[in-house]
């Protein structure tokens, strides 16, 4: 035999081990690990570089980002909170401060977005706040909105103009 | 009789047209996420949504910083879309079905393939290669 079986074994080994490999990467899930991320940026929706002081009764500028990997395309809405420390959201629930604004859009899976917010600041009667974001997706099975367990928050110095 | 009928019939449909789009807006959430339903279906089918979910993102923020007229343009065209999409979506899942079952089985009859065939071929190349030697 031209071909030495020794060498014959050894190339179809390697054709089998390839072979098995690239049918696992077709029948593979395409996703294995589901989840969505939310996140804080500054104005110019770069890390780092956030307010630390804030005047009431004004807006400040924000980024916020949003990335979905659930698989499927989602239905999201970001609610805006102030409250504190204690008032802070879970992974399992969502803070018990009043919504004072939404942000919303559709992902789909894969994608990222970045929006540009203006964040209200109300008079609360606090002099530090928390300002929390959450990140809500839309349940199509139920019609609701289910809270994600992913949030974001700023700590601020209220600050109030004087006289 | 007929004359009345058809008049009723425009009067429905103009009063259809003028409510719809408050009821939309009404319900901004159960209608954008029917079209997500029907997005993911696609998706799953093997459709490229991304153009969609970010026409339907648009449409979503328009709702949001309160351009009514823009949220019902896009939710309608995204709608339409998926309207026509569908009607494609069971011969595109079919074909990638079967192109991936195909790849599959050419994938697992590879070794065998090599196995059964490799010494054949390299006795062919090898031959073929050396026609022209003289043995002396």
């Amino acid at each position: 035999m031209i071909l030495d079986d020794e060498v014959l074994a050894v190339i179809t080994a390697v054709a089998t081990i390839a072979s098995v490999l690239g049918v696992a990467q077709l029948i593979r899930p395409e996703v294995s690990e589901s989840f969505t991320a939310v996140g804080l940026l500054s104005e110019d929706c770069r890390v780092g570089g956030y307010p630390n002081k804030v005047l009431v009764n004004t807006s400040i500028k924000l980024c916020i980002y949003v990335y979905n990997h659930v698989g499927e395309a989602i239905y999201y809405s970001i609610k805006y909170k102030l409250g504190t420390d204690t008032t802070l959201p879970t992974n399992t629930t969502p803070s018990p401060a009043a919504v004072l604004a939404e942000w919303g859009g559709v992902l789909n899976h894969g994608v990222g977005e970045t929006t540009l917010v203006g964040v209200p600041i109300p008079e609360v009667g606090l002099n530090n706040a928390v300002l929390i974001f959450e990140l809500w997706l839309y349940d199509v099975g139920s019609n609701s909105w289910v809270y994600s367990g992913r949030w974001t928050h700023l700590h601020v110095e209220l600050i109030r103009p004087v006289g | 009789m007929s004359l009345s009928s058809a008049k009723l019939s425009v009067l429905i449909t103009l009063a259809l047209l003028t409510i719809n789009p408050i009821m939309i807006c009404d319900g901004i959430d159960d209608v954008v996420g029917g079209l997500i339903s029907e997005l993911n279906y696609l998706r799953g089918r093997g459709l490229d949504i991304s153009n969609l979910t970010a026409r339907l993102s648009e449409a979503v923020k328009a709702y949001y910083s309160g351009d009514v007229n823009l949220t019902l343009k896009l939710v309608g065209d995204v709608r339409s879309e998926v309207s026509m999409l569908k009607d494609v979506a069971e011969v595109t899942y079919l074909r990638l079905t079967i192109a991936k079952y195909v790849t599959i089985a050419s994938l697992l009859s590879t070794p065998i393939i090599t196995y059964f065939l490799l010494p054949t071929v390299y006795a062919y190349i090898w031959y073929y290669l050396r026609r022209r030697w003289v043995v002396r």
